[in-house]
């Protein structure tokens, strides 16, 4: 896995480019316990009509956790939720993007994640996370 | 195949225990990219760990063996959870949707999964909407 976030001050948005690489995903089917052949076998990727394997939807959702709680070193997570909607091809640099969406000043926070393609528009994976602070 | 028996909505699984230990913890946080020491000792797991968790045969479900999307996740915390803790997982089928067309027919699966403490408290409730794409000349995927 690469990637690179912009250090610095806490800000209410952050972003960055990663890529996940196949033996990332390799690595991920066996931590979690999921060895769906869409994750694993290109031949077996394409007969459900895929371009070859794919990341799991939950390697890809724990990356973007990783990605907002490492810039919220006090935070505690309350509800975290992601929409999958598209694949996600290893190898492929993706682009992520973290914005704060509300803060009450009470030590709570909403936080909207978005992963798309580094090349494109389209929109991977759209995630929502509730934090507390502090 | 039917995916899932209606007849069994809101069924609880038979409770499976886990003790998460920090081998499992670490090789999990390792494959999200955290750094290997990042969950040493009493610091809480990472947020989608309790996937790993898997619960027993959830009572009415039966997935076919490849080709499920998963289509959406959502995760509420409670408790939290840590390196040395007994948790108990039961897993439901909330809800199933098929839409029917002339290329088979696609079943949206809810289903529950909750960690909970020894005494009871719930530590994580994580929800998954499944897409089962069945039947036609050949399955779908988006």
């Amino acid at each position: 896995m690469r990637e690179d976030a912009s250090p610095g001050t806490e800000s209410a948005e952050r972003s960055g480019e990663l890529t996940i690489a196949r033996q990332a995903v390799r690595a991920y089917a066996q931590a979690a316990g999921d060895f769906n052949p869409i994750h694993l076998d290109d031949d077996a990727a394409r007969r459900f009509g895929l371009p070859g394997i794919i990341a799991h939807g939950m390697l890809v959702m724990g990356i973007l956790g990783r990605l907002l709680l490492e810039g919220l070193p006090d935070a505690r997570l309350e509800t975290f939720s992601a929409r999958f909607r598209a694949v996600v091809q290893p190898d492929r640099p993706l682009r992520w993007l973290a914005r704060a969406e509300e803060r009450d000043g009470q030590g709570w926070e909403r936080w909207q994640l978005e992963l798309r393609a580094a090349d494109s528009t389209t929109l991977l994976v759209a995630a929502k996370a509730t934090v507390r602070r502090g | 195949m039917a995916v899932v028996d209606a007849s069994r909505l809101g069924e609880r699984s038979a409770p499976r225990l886990y003790r998460i230990t920090a081998e499992a913890v670490a090789e999990f946080a390792a494959a999200l990219g955290w750094p290997r020491d990042s969950f040493e000792a009493a610091a809480e797991v990472p947020p989608t760990f309790a996937v790993s968790l898997t619960p027993h045969p959830i009572p009415g479900l039966q997935l076919p063996p490849a080709g499920v999307i998963h289509g959406e996740q959502r995760f509420e915390y409670g408790e939290p959870l840590r390196v040395g803790d007994t948790v108990s997982v039961t897993a439901w089928v909330a809800e199933a949707k098929t839409r029917r067309s002339s290329r088979g027919s696609t079943t949206f699966v809810t289903v529950v999964n909750e960690v909970r403490k020894p005494d009871q408290r719930l530590a994580v409730r994580a929800q998954a909407v499944l897409v089962v794409n069945e039947g036609g000349e050949e399955a779908t995927a988006p």
